[in-house]
């Protein structure tokens, strides 16, 4: 009997222990955190507007691929399809399934979604408002991107109310399925957030590698160039160019400086260092003659550049031989070298420069701004006086149609010139006969429906408030 | 009073004890032999019970032995029903044997507990050792292939040590795992190849650790009540493998040498040699308008290369060697074994080697408690290829990619080292010096500890450990092939998982009246995992050969987590016998999972069964052919749980963003996640005629129901889907099985038998997206879900042949007025329906054995009908042309068109392609039918008389042949009909025939 009872102690014991304790079933969390408790100091507000550049510099934005088709659907650059890639961008024939599309939707809309994370935040102390002020930039830009790859303004026959929805929230079952919104809207909301940035960031600090208060008064430049305000480019240009701060890269330090990964003269620029590396999906992989190479300089765009432009130094041309990492290769076309130097992916890609703050002031002034202390000629002088060797192209007064030129010149290769065609009114053309696009018709007319992204298929069936695009139905 | 009652019963016994103490010894002898055969049994064991006092029957059965004139012998051998005999004096005891017609079949192993079967109201199907312990098998579910009912059995790949795909009574979910759960010893175990982090190289399976020589039977739990104890881990099945134990007696030593030889079982579609080849090619060109001639394609300098015959074993060897040894004493039982099995695959560069060894005991410590052990350890090494997709240093890929005109060799013999014009790599020099590697160490211990608190009241405690540590290295050599262009690449992989479980089960069983008996089991359960990922890879490897990471120069990765999840359950399960005839079971069971918020976290799952045995009824009893008849029924609700971790949360990630830390959207999380449930009914009736055919017929539906699905959400989200509860589908069908014992004579026995299993499936339902129309996932092959329709239905565009007029591929379209016409532009094509899905609706096996004298055969022929198997890599390899004078081709390619060959299979070759014609459709989807012989075992049992002088209590010679042949019914199929569960034949390593011949003996 004494047995029995102490073996029912043992069973009692046992049973004490193994009876249900709710902590024994929660799981650990040991990778992740929970999204509504994560942001308790300014330095985890921080860490989730680097979330957001993270997402910038995916292979599907400015890790390559939104970066690198703006130059591949233009004159600029076209696909050899070595590797397949770039081939649909430089046909600009899109289906509905485009995975390019689709991934510029997605994650633009991701960097989208932490920057209404961090401005979500109820946090205070110092440096809140600096870095809410950069989510605030954050979430204007990829709007803006998004607004010129997939909105319809510039689109025959396309529907003022086409814009892209304008998210202000994340994980608001509300806002879940939103509808496109106006064009108009969509430009005053990112001019908003755009103003909300530079008020919340210090002119004091200077990081090219965030969205730092130049970078977003720069951004502003483009902003109202491209929506035609030139009058309120100017004084905004001329801050940033009388703060004093920046400076055009000297003739001679040009090819080198762009050598070094970072600058010239970059306001804002995404960084790549060996832990952000895309691997073979890097930008220099698919401008250098390596196994994929599939982009290359149209001639066309080689041959604009008068003999005395230092900028010829950044090309490759047929004949040369090309350092590569399954070493040295001979190359039978143009490419662009100078600009992508390391095959390994650490090259930072250069979103904004202030090269293009001195464009964006000259192109307003020659369209017909007011209130410039400089006229175009002067303005754009500041940059051609450090590219050629002897004197610049151009002669006083100089047109929108002069600065356009010289931009395409100064931002080749950095995913400028589609917008820059589109925006003024112009044609598309072809910039080489050897474009997979010759094919398919040619130079395309402004106006034209290819000129915009059709809105992913997995959108429209995710979510029926979004309606189409022109010439996608 | 009570001392002196005491103190008169020490007496008492004292008493007792002395007299026993002075009783006689008497020498007593017999003769055992066994009952059904009056034969003499040698080497059965005699023990005087209480002691270790024994002996053992010589070879014609006789025994002598000392013992005290009232002592107890225990006669023992296993097969047979162990006897206790008291001497009362006598100096002669004969002894027939029954034969243990119970050891098997007739227990139920169910994991919580063993039942007799024909008190039992679930379904399962059981495989003893006797059915597999001669087969080569790499790991034990092979072993139930066409053997169990209802189980549909693939390999995931041919590779040794690949993951069986084991799928009971259907797929019951569409997201969630399919996969059933494994139970060793009566704990849950971790299976699939969850223990791996790459999945470009062969899948590694869990089951590869364990020797099949150390597994005594396989029980398959298919139904409601056999799997409601396992809660929400039961939905897909149960498999209750049993390990093998000691008996006492005579330490039995076993040796079991095998070796064979093996091959692939369906040699495959072959390609095209170099002379076929490049005429082929050239014939494309010129039909593109470009005048080349073969030569182009091919200088006819060497003879060309089989690259089919390059890149695979001849004969490659399999063998195992296994000791083992069992035996014991009245208190103590043991079984040790070791273990060595080494297994070269089909394809070069692929092998796996075990080792494993087993220490199982148990010991009685007083009358009331037994203490159990049982213990595995092993150490496997699978070497696997590059394989499951287009990798250009797959084998696989380079039999029929790379073309048939180059050479693999140099004239001295080693490797080419070229592109071949295609980038892909000669598998010889990558197979042997790049490293595709998996070392698996695996622990198992299981603990029980078993307290007889009442004769009829029992504790039984269990903690059970499962550690598996696996190391994986990726190695590229720096000179050819993937590495080359970094310079060679090291990727090391370490992952650790630690699962236990600890149980209590307290079981009771009693009478309130005669007739009536209760078998109550309370049992509670805590099951906790924790896993342990760690990587690191570098670039730009020193030095050839050197394949660490301390020798890369460019560290380009590293990441490790941790994450964990665990059960809690409690179950309390009645089994009730109503005057031996009426039989119900219920089980209800409380469980907690980690994978759901607090608020879904619990759940409640329950089933009943009941069981009615007809013959027990005088109606029935006269009717002298139907020996037994049963009528059973179970119904109850299982769950699904196999998702992944911490799905209910909305998480972010953490990273890094130019050396600093970020924060990103991980997911956003449902906090009403909960399991997928089934439902499942089982029906069915056993019988056993002129007690010699027995059989079952079972009926079973399972609705599967809050099927999780991924809502697609919109982008602006900044998410891409969210996961729900919502879908619904069924499995139903019919399994049949029945055994014969047509001849059963003492020296002549012939059992032949046979399982049937017939399936249903169907998608009745799916979630709503937020737009309101319901979540279809359809492939560009399939419908994956869509209501009325299997999960995986084929559903493409529909080849009509070639056009006989002008080569021209023609694919199916709606004509507009509810027919069909034909069309030559793919895009035209309508996509329909193909009429089976991917998994055989239709399956099942005959096996047979015939033991004539000392000689037996045993045949197992398994058959699947009724699903289709697409080879999604014909679009290169039956191109038409598209890939002309770039890769090799099937053979088959050859039959193609021209103005002569009119009815040809394949399409007029265009250099560039025909029209489209390598697009999907179901020109490449094929019937899966087919008829295989499984296993094949011949073997002789050498008399006992030759084996006495040499000290053998026992010997056996066999040979045994798995996959010997294979019928298919489509004849265009090339392929092995067995391939992967979800129908794609994508590049893999195909299924092995294996030929081994065997010795076993025991002494």
């Amino acid at each position: 009997m004494k047995n029995i009872i102490k073996y029912l102690l043992v069973l009692l014991v046992v049973a004490g222990v193994s009876s249900g304790c709710e902590s024994f079933v929660s799981p650990s969390v040991d990778q992740n955190k929970p999204t509504e408790t994560v942001i308790q100091s300014t330095d985890d507000l921080q860490a989730v507007v680097n979330g957001g550049y993270d997402y910038l510099n995916d292979v599907d934005l400015y890790g390559r691929d939104f970066y690198v088709s703006g130059d591949v659907m233009s004159d600029n650059a076209f696909s050899n399809g070595n590797s397949g890639r770039f081939v649909t961008q430089d046909q600009m024939i899109f289906t509905v399934n485009s995975g390019y599309a689709e991934g510029a939707w997605e994650h633009f809309y991701q960097a989208i979604g932490t920057a209404n994370l961090a401005l979500g935040a109820e946090l205070e102390g110092d440096g809140v408002e600096a870095i809410k002020g950069e989510a605030y930039a954050l979430r204007a830009f990829s709007h803006m991107n998004l607004l010129l790859a997939f909105g319809q303004q510039y689109v025959s026959g396309g529907d003022a109310s086409q814009g892209v929805p304008y998210v202000t929230t994340y994980a608001d079952s509300d806002e879940f399925a939103p509808s496109r919104d106006a064009i108009a809207d969509v430009w005053a909301n990112i001019e908003a957030d755009l103003n909300s940035a530079a008020q919340r960031l210090d002119s004091g600090s200077f990081n090219s590698t965030s969205l730092n208060y130049w970078a977003v008064r720069a951004l502003q430049t483009r902003f109202y160039l491209y929506t035609e305000q030139y009058d309120e480019v100017i004084p905004i240009a001329e801050e940033i160019i009388n703060s004093g701060n920046f400076s055009v890269t000297p003739a001679g330090e040009l090819v080198a400086t762009w050598g070094s990964g970072e600058g010239p003269e970059s306001l804002f620029e995404i960084a790549f260092i060996d832990t952000d590396a895309l691997g073979t999906d890097n930008i220099a992989r698919i401008y250098r003659p390596t196994n994929y190479g599939d982009v290359e300089v149209s001639e066309d765009l080689y041959n604009a550049h008068a003999s005395d432009d230092v900028r010829l130094d950044l090309y490759g041309v047929p004949g040369d031989t090309v350092e590569t990492l399954l070493g040295d290769v001979e190359i039978d076309s143009y490419r662009m070298l100078g600009k992508y130097t390391d095959e390994t992916g650490s090259d930072n890609v250069r979103v904004i420069r202030y090269a293009e703050v001195i464009l964006n002031y000259a192109e307003a002034i020659a369209a017909g701004g007011s209130g410039a202390q400089e006229t175009a000629f002067q303005a754009l002088s500041r940059l051609t006086d450090e590219r050629y060797t002897g004197s610049s192209p151009y002669t006083a007064p100089v047109s929108v149609d002069d600065v356009l030129a010289e931009r395409r010149l100064e931002l080749a290769m950095e995913g400028h010139r589609l917008y820059d065609l589109i925006r003024t009114g112009r044609d598309i053309p072809l910039g080489d006969s050897e474009s997979y696009r010759a094919s398919t018709g040619g130079a395309l007319n402004y106006g034209t429906y290819r000129a915009a992204l059709p809105i992913p298929d997995s959108e429209i069936r995710a979510n029926s408030n979004i309606s189409q695009n022109e010439g996608y139905e | 009073m009570k001392l002196k009652v005491l103190s008169l019963l020490v007496c008492a016994f004292g008493f007792l004890f002395v007299s026993s103490a002075v009783a006689q010894d008497v020498t007593v002898s017999g003769t055992v032999v066994a009952a059904d055969d009056g034969e003499p049994l040698p080497g059965v064991t005699v023990m005087l019970q209480g002691t270790n006092r024994g002996t053992a029957t010589g070879p014609d059965g006789t025994y002598e032995l000392t013992a005290p004139s009232d002592g107890v012998l225990r006669f023992s051998f296993v097969g047979y029903v162990q006897q206790e005999i008291p001497i009362n004096g006598r100096s002669t005891i004969d002894v027939e044997m029954e034969t243990d017609v119970a050891e098997l079949g007739d227990v139920v192993v169910t994991g919580y507990g063993e039942y007799s079967s024909r008190n039992f109201t679930g379904s399962v199907s059981q495989v003893g050792s006797d059915d597999f312990e001669d087969i080569p098998v790499t790991s034990i579910d092979q072993a139930m292939e066409g053997s169990i009912t209802g189980a549909n059995i693939s390999a995931s790949s041919g590779t040794p040590g690949a993951v069986q795909d084991v799928r009971i009574r259907g797929i019951s979910s569409i997201n969630a795992g399919t996969s059933p759960l494994y139970v060793i010893d009566g704990v849950p175990v971790v299976s699939g190849d969850d223990n791996v982090a790459s999945d470009a190289t062969s899948s590694f399976g869990l089951m590869a650790t364990l020797s099949p020589s150390d597994i005594k039977s396989i029980t398959v739990l298919k139904d409601a009540a056999s799997t409601a104890p396992y809660g929400a881990r039961g939905s897909n099945g149960v498999i209750v493998i049993q390990t093998k134990s000691g008996s006492a007696g005579d330490v039995t030593y076993t040796v079991d040498i095998k070796r064979g030889w093996s091959n692939r079982a369906v040699e495959g579609p072959g390609a095209m040699n170099a002379q076929q080849w490049a005429e082929w090619s050239a014939e494309a060109y010129q039909n593109a308008g470009v005048n080349v001639s073969p030569d182009a394609f091919w200088d006819q300098e060497g003879t060309g290369t089989d690259w089919g015959d390059v890149v695979t074993n001849d004969n490659a060897v399999t063998q195992q060697y296994n000791l083992s040894a069992q035996g014991g004493n009245e208190q103590t039982q043991f079984y040790v074994s070791g273990g060595l099995f080494e297994q070269a695959g089909a394809y070069i560069g692929s092998e796996l080697d075990r080792y494993s060894g087993k220490f199982n005991f148990n010991h009685q410590f007083d009358e009331r408690v037994t203490f159990t052990n049982n213990f595995t350890g092993s150490f496997v090494e699978q070497d696997g290829v590059l394989e499951g997709a287009g990798y250009f240093g797959s084998p696989v890929l380079a039999e029929y990619f790379i073309p048939p005109t180059s050479e693999a060799f140099n004239e001295d013999g080693s490797p080419k080292i070229e592109n071949f014009g295609t980038s892909i790599f000669n598998p010889v020099y990558t197979q042997k010096n790049d490293i595709d590697r998996k070392r698996n160490s695996r622990v198992i211990n299981n603990s029980t500890l078993d307290i007889q608190i009442l004769e009829n009241l029992s504790f039984t405690s269990n903690f059970s450990l499962d550690y598996i540590l696996t190391e994986e290295k990726y190695y590229d050599n720096l000179n050819y092939g993937d590495g080359a262009d970094i310079g060679g690449a090291v990727d090391d992989i370490i992952n650790r998982n630690l699962n236990y479980v600890w149980r209590n089960n307290l079981n009771y069983v009693f009478q309130p009246r005669e007739d009536h008996v209760f078998d109550v089991r309370l049992i509670s359960e805590s099951q906790k995992n924790h896993a342990y990922y760690m990587e690191a890879y570098g670039e730009r490897v020193a030095y050839e050969n050197l394949y660490n990471l301390n020798t890369t120069a460019s560290p380009q990765f590293v990441g490790g987590s941790t994450e964990d999840w665990a059960v809690q359950s409690f179950t309390g399960l009645v089994n009730y016998t109503f005057n031996d005839k009426f039989i119900t079971d219920l089980s209800l069971r409380r469980e907690g999972n980690s994978r759901f918020s607090e608020e879904q976290r619990w759940g409640t799952f329950w089933s009943v069964g009941a069981g009615y045995i007809l013959s027990e009824e005088e109606f029935i009893q006269n009717i002298d052919w139907l020996s037994y008849l049963k009528l059973r029924a179970s119904y109850g609700v299982t769950g699904n749980a196999d998702i992944g971790l911490n799905n209910y949360q909305r998480l972010v990630g953490f990273g890094a963003y130019n050396g600093r830390p970020n924060i990103q959207l991980e997911q956003l999380g449902n906090p009403d996640l909960t399991w997928e449930k089934a439902n499942s009914l089982d029906i069915a009736l056993e019988f056993e005629l002129i007690d010699r055919i027995d059989g079952s017929v079972t009926f079973f539906r399972k609705d599967s129901r809050d099927l999780l699905f991924d809502i697609p959400l919109s982008r602006t989200t900044a998410h891409d889907s969210q996961v729900i509860n919502g879908g619904e589908l069924y499995n139903q069908g019919f399994e049949m099985e029945l055994s014969a014992n047509i001849i059963n004579t003492r020296d002549i026995s012939w059992n032949l038998g046979g399982n049937l299993t017939l399936i249903k499936n169907e998608v009745t339902k799916l979630p709503l997206d937020l737009n309101g129309d319901p979540v279809e996932l359809t492939t560009g092959t399939r419908y994956r879900g869509v209501e009325g329709y299997a999960v995986d239905s084929w559903y493409m565009r529909e080849w009509a042949g070639v056009d006989p007029d002008n080569g021209d591929p023609l694919w199916y379209m709606d004509d507009g007025n509810g027919g069909r016409t034909t069309t030559n532009t793919y895009n035209e094509a309508d996509r329909y329906y193909q009429g089976a899905n991917a998994q055989p609706n239709q399956f099942g096996g005959i096996n047979t054995r015939i033991n004539v004298y000392g000689f037996y055969a045993q045949a197992n022929l398994s058959f699947s009908f009724d699903y289709k198997i697409y080879d999604n890599w014909a679009f290169y390899m039956r191109s038409d042309g598209r890939v002309a004078g770039a890769f090799g081709q099937y053979e088959t390619a050859l039959d193609y068109w021209t103005p002569e060959n009119t009815d040809a299979q394949n399409p007029k070759p265009i250099a560039g392609g025909n029209n489209n014609a390598y697009n999907t459709s179901s020109r490449y989807l094929y019937d899966g039918d087919h008829v295989r012989l499984k296993s094949l075992n011949v073997g002789y049992n050498i008399p006992t008389q030759y084996l006495e002088n040499v000290g053998l209590k026992s010997a056996t010679v066999y040979f045994t042949g798995r996959n010997l042949w294979t019928h298919m019914f489509d004849d265009e199929l090339q392929y092995d009909p067995e391939q992967k569960a979800d129908g794609f034949t994508d590049l893999s390593a195909q299924p092995m025939r294996t030929l081994t011949f065997g010795v076993k003996a025991n002494f």
